[in-house]
């Protein structure tokens, strides 16, 4: 295995791990990504060039409003309010349709670049947000949250990682969980325009002493005794924001969007993603979240609104990425961490559910319908869809498929390929 | 844990009357020692040498305290590294001897400042320039005492303050600057701690409740959750369900005995008081659960701005609930859930999470959890019986969170003694990743819970640049308006020579010593130590700052060095 920096902070990470107050979620991520890295070094080269945007729409998505079956008397009989009645849905097919607030998606759709996989899920479904979440991140389905991110887990199997601080990136202030890496590297933007360290203002500062500065600023992190409490964390985030701030700033007035983004912040985490893909920063994974799906209540014109949002930025991004001759090498995919109630809950709203369609796009995205339809006349005893279609499974098909990395080594075990990419991607 | 490890002072009488006494000479800033963590030794080198022993407090009655406790006899040492390294034992190999610096009024070296420090970290947002030695003079129990018994501590300068800005609280940034300002300023730091903690746990957010409509009640929201922070438990959850913020957020006022809404329920229970599982990792609560207090819940709607109850929309019939049937209401809900055996430990965990270290154990909980249910339920019998484990001022808990945004920026104002509006601090916030007001979900900050959180790339920088603008003296702390200081006149420059010529030091090694001493608690590797040497003694042009014996330091040197100590790990670290 190559020897990069990163490998040795990892090694460093390990040889003081033992007994130190650190965590438990850190402790057993040092195990885990120490066994990544002997194992995974052969997931490193299998992918370059390819690129996965993960969307997030956090809160839980009503999946029956988003995806309608607009054919099925058993959603009208659940929804006497909320239903969305068939000349009003963008059909897909004869049995299901769209959301209009998704109606920015319809090209992507009718050019067979968009598929939406049914009736996603886990088993012994957990209504808690949090729980659920959890179990998609992490992939613990008792939603322990222990651990690496199943995005993360990807990421540190990468080897060549030195020289490409922008492997992966997620939008925002926080890292999100399914991004959370032993490395600790993944950088998390809100915009590239301030993601750097400043000068001081006050003093007529050389840029060498500027430089200075922050050279000293990183000695005193390096230096940081080890065997403090997240030594290693912090001082892998500072190296890999001062690495990435300076690629960021060298390339900086390179990019200009091709096309008008929505003013919205899910739009314009968008556009950070597009900026850094268009440069060739070999961005492998991307992500960015949507929030206020959480529609107990009133849940037409909050629902409308989120589903118009995201369609909307997701079209510009696409656009975007066409016109700088990069759409070929992204595919997005979208997830929320659970459907709700198939029964509306007479304030016009929606409580937690368990399955629900998710999307998948992209040039190289086969588009179409996939996984199995669930059953609307069978629900589980909190009045729930039962799901048809394991989650891991479109994880699996996106490290085979798209990604290059051996499923079972990021998942633990096999799960079946869904069709939407082709075999060979 | 060793149990007994001495505490330090127990009062007013520690150091005789209770003036401050000049301690140099004889006083030592303890090492602390990192490095015997897993190595089988007791985890408490770090605040008393094992050669010093010291009585054991407050058990002892008064008279038994006079003459010298907690101090150690040894020089004034300073130097964590080579502990950290496990390089030795302690007292060997310890870096720079600092003998014979001249005494000043808050004596920010000894060993009593660093405790205190911490305490006011965990307890608050950190030591402001004065409160050192206001504190060192009550001693660390004391000090614990004070802060916990808050109410007596009069707190008007800060009334003054805030009203004096005239803040319009139906707008956004003032909402949030009304609050920052009290935890900058505040002569009560537990009681803005307290309030932060339970935001964090009994959350609202202006996502849902914004607008000129929805941030007074925001504000309505802020002051019940501070009135009943060390009250009954009880209260505060029957106070907060009733809440308009909560009742809006959750969806509590909707709810009605024919629709039931299953918000509020679930979260009651799953994050304000039970928990999803039990020590035994047993669910705590079914879906049914879930739905029947829902049931139980409802009635409750929004009338000029208070929560009123309104029998027509309650449902009335009978529920079972946590194993129990009747015809319930709110309080019945309350009552079962604030008596089950799982909220004690749940509520405890968030607490030790949030105030002590990550992942207690659980014999660490477990006398907080019995203080709770011993006291019938009083949230300040919980926080004092945290607050005397031994785990509370051990070596695990020294620098072990990461602090929040919030335990940032509010500490950096405070502990560099600026006279500031804050303005612009919600952009600040924002970049950094926790606006108060506006939790990420119901589940509050992640960074409560496991403090790595709130550590990213870009919420690292905007820490970093923070600095460097509070320093610089920006008017308002925006992030982004570096240029809006330049060529300015720079305000911070008067509160760093205010504070240089108190302390009466005479040349530039000793100025970075005495912030090393109090942001820092004089915790440094001699190695680290050095480099912030070399940044003071730099030649810079511009202003300068008047040292004791007419010497001078550069004013950009100065800047430098707090710029890297207020950067550097050891101060992300809470």
């Amino acid at each position: 295995m190559q020897l990069t920096r990163r490998a040795m902070i990892k090694d460093g990470l390990l040889a003081v791990s033992a007994g130190m107050i650190m965590p438990s979620i850190f402790a057993r991520a040092v195990r885990a990504a120490s066994n990544a890295a002997r194992e995974g070094s052969h997931w490193a080269q299998a992918a370059q060039g390819k690129t996965l945007i993960v969307v997030q729409m956090a809160g839980g998505n009503d999946g029956l409003n988003t995806i309608v079956p607009y054919t099925d008397s058993a959603y009208y009989q659940a929804r006497p309010t909320l239903a969305i009645q068939q000349p009003n849905v963008l059909a897909l097919n004869d049995r299901l349709g769209m959301h209009s607030a998704l109606k920015a998606l319809q090209p992507l759709w009718q050019q067979n670049k968009l598929a939406v996989v049914e009736g996603v899920g886990y088993p012994n479904p957990n209504l808690s947000h949090f729980v659920s979440m959890d179990i998609w991140q992490t992939l613990d389905l008792n939603g322990a949250a222990a651990g690496q991110g199943w995005l993360g887990k990807y990421v540190s199997g990468l080897v060549d990682q030195d020289g490409h601080p922008f492997q992966s990136l997620a939008v925002g202030t926080t890292l999100p969980t399914a991004l959370r890496a032993l490395n600790a590297d993944v950088p998390v933007v809100a915009d590239p325009k301030t993601y750097r360290l400043q000068p001081d203002p006050t003093a007529q500062t050389q840029l060498s002493a500027a430089e200075a500065r922050i050279q000293t600023l990183l000695k005193l992190y390096n230096t940081y005794p080890r065997s403090a409490p997240y030594a290693a964390l912090l001082d892998a985030t500072a190296q890999s924001a001062v690495q990435g701030s300076k690629q960021l700033e060298s390339v900086a007035s390179a990019y200009t969007p091709a096309v008008q983004y929505p003013q919205t912040n899910f739009a314009k985490g968008l556009q950070v993603l597009a900026e850094v893909i268009a440069q060739g920063l070999g961005l492998r994974v991307g992500y960015v979240t949507l929030g206020g799906f959480d529609t107990h209540a009133a849940q037409a014109d909050t629902q409308t609104k989120l589903l118009t949002e995201m369609a909307e930025g997701l079209v510009a991004f696409y656009s975007d990425l066409q016109a700088h001759n990069v759409a070929d090498d992204v595919v997005v995919m979208t997830w929320s961490e659970f459907g709700r109630r198939v029964e509306e809950n007479g304030n016009q709203g929606t409580d937690h559910g368990t399955s629900a369609p998710l999307f998948v796009l992209g040039n190289a995205v086969q588009g179409g319908i996939y996984g199995e339809p669930p059953d609307l006349t069978r629900l589980d005893n909190a009045g729930n869809l039962v799901f048809t279609t394991d989650f891991r499974s479109i994880y699996a098909t996106m490290l085979d498929r798209w990604l290059g990395a051996p499923s079972a080594a990021v998942l633990g075990g096999s799960f079946d390929d869904q069709g939407f990419l082709p075999a060979s991607a | 844990m060793s149990d007994n490890r001495p505490r330090g002072s127990s009062g007013d009488d520690a150091w005789g009357n209770g003036a401050s006494m000049p301690r140099f000479e004889d006083q030592s800033t303890i090492p602390l020692g990192h490095a015997s963590h897993g190595s089988g030794q007791g985890p408490d080198s770090y605040w008393q040498p094992p050669q010093a022993p010291q009585p054991v407090l407050p058990a002892a009655p008064a008279a038994t305290q006079a003459g010298p406790r907690g101090v150690s006899r040894r020089k004034v040492l300073v130097g964590a590294g080579a502990g950290m390294l496990g390089i030795g034992a302690l007292g060997a190999g310890l870096g720079v001897f600092l003998a014979n610096r001249a005494s000043g009024p808050a004596d920010v070296f000894t060993h009593d400042a660093g405790q205190i420090a911490h305490i006011l970290r965990r307890a608050g947002f950190g030591p402001s320039p004065s409160d050192i030695g206001d504190y060192l003079n009550l001693g660390v129990q004391g000090t614990i005492d004070r802060l916990i018994n808050y109410s007596s501590v009069p707190n008007d300068n800060l009334d003054k303050r805030i009203s004096a800005l005239n803040l319009d609280l139906t707008n956004l940034d003032d909402l949030i600057r009304s609050w920052a300002l009290r935890m900058v300023y505040t002569q009560r730091p537990l009681e803005e701690k307290m309030t932060l903690f339970w935001h964090g746990v009994l959350t609202s957010s202006i996502l849902k409740i914004g607008g000129k409509k929805g941030y007074p009640l925001m504000a309505q929201q802020n002051q019940l959750l501070r009135a009943h922070a060390m009250g009954r438990f009880d209260d505060l959850i029957h106070a907060v369900s009733t809440d308009p913020a909560m009742l809006r957020w959750l969806d509590g006022n909707r709810s009605t005995g024919r629709n039931p809404n299953e918000n509020y329920a679930r979260e009651l229970m799953e994050l304000f008081t039970l928990g999803v599982t039990n020590s035994a990792g047993q669910p705590n609560y079914t879906q049914n659960d879930v739905h029947q207090g829902a049931l139980a819940l409802t009635g409750w709607r929004i009338q000029n701005s208070k929560g009123v109850y309104s029998p027509a929309q309650h449902y009335n019939g009978s529920v079972t609930f946590l194993g129990h049937t009747g015809n319930f209401g709110l309080n019945d809900v309350v009552r079962l859930v604030c008596a089950h055996p799982s909220t004690g430990y749940h509520i405890a965990w968030r607490m030790w999470s949030f105030f002590v270290s990550e992942n207690p154990s659980a014999s660490d909980l477990k006398p907080v959890a019995d203080a709770y249910y011993h006291s019938n339920h009083s949230i300040s019998a919980m926080i004092k019986a945290m607050f005397a484990s031994p785990a509370f001022l051990s070596a695990q808990a020294y620098r072990s969170r990461v602090k929040s945004p919030v335990e940032f920026i509010a500490g950096a104002v405070r502990g560099l003694g600026l006279d500031t509006e804050l303005k612009g601090v919600s952009l600040a916030f924002q970049q950094m990743g926790q606006v108060p007001f506006d939790p990420p979900n119901v589940s509050g900050w992640d960074g409560d819970k496991v403090s790595a959180s709130w550590v990213s790339t870009g919420a690292w920088m905007t820490r970093v640049n923070l600095i460097n603008l509070l320093l610089a003296g920006a008017s308002g702390i925006t992030v982004k308006g570096g240029a809006q200081a330049r060529g300015s006149a720079n305000t911070a420059n008067s509160a760093l020579q205010r504070l240089i010529t108190a302390r009466q030091v005479s040349t530039p090694h000793a100025v970075a010593d005495y912030f090393i001493a109090a942001l820092a608690d004089n915790q440094l590797g001699a190695d680290r130590r050095a480099m912030l040497y070399d940044a003071v003694s730099q030649r810079a042009t511009g202003p300068s700052f008047a040292l004791a014996g007419n010497a001078t330091v550069p004013a950009a040197s100065v800047r430098n060095t707090l710029y890297l100590l207020m950067s550097m790990p050891e101060y992300q670290m809470n």
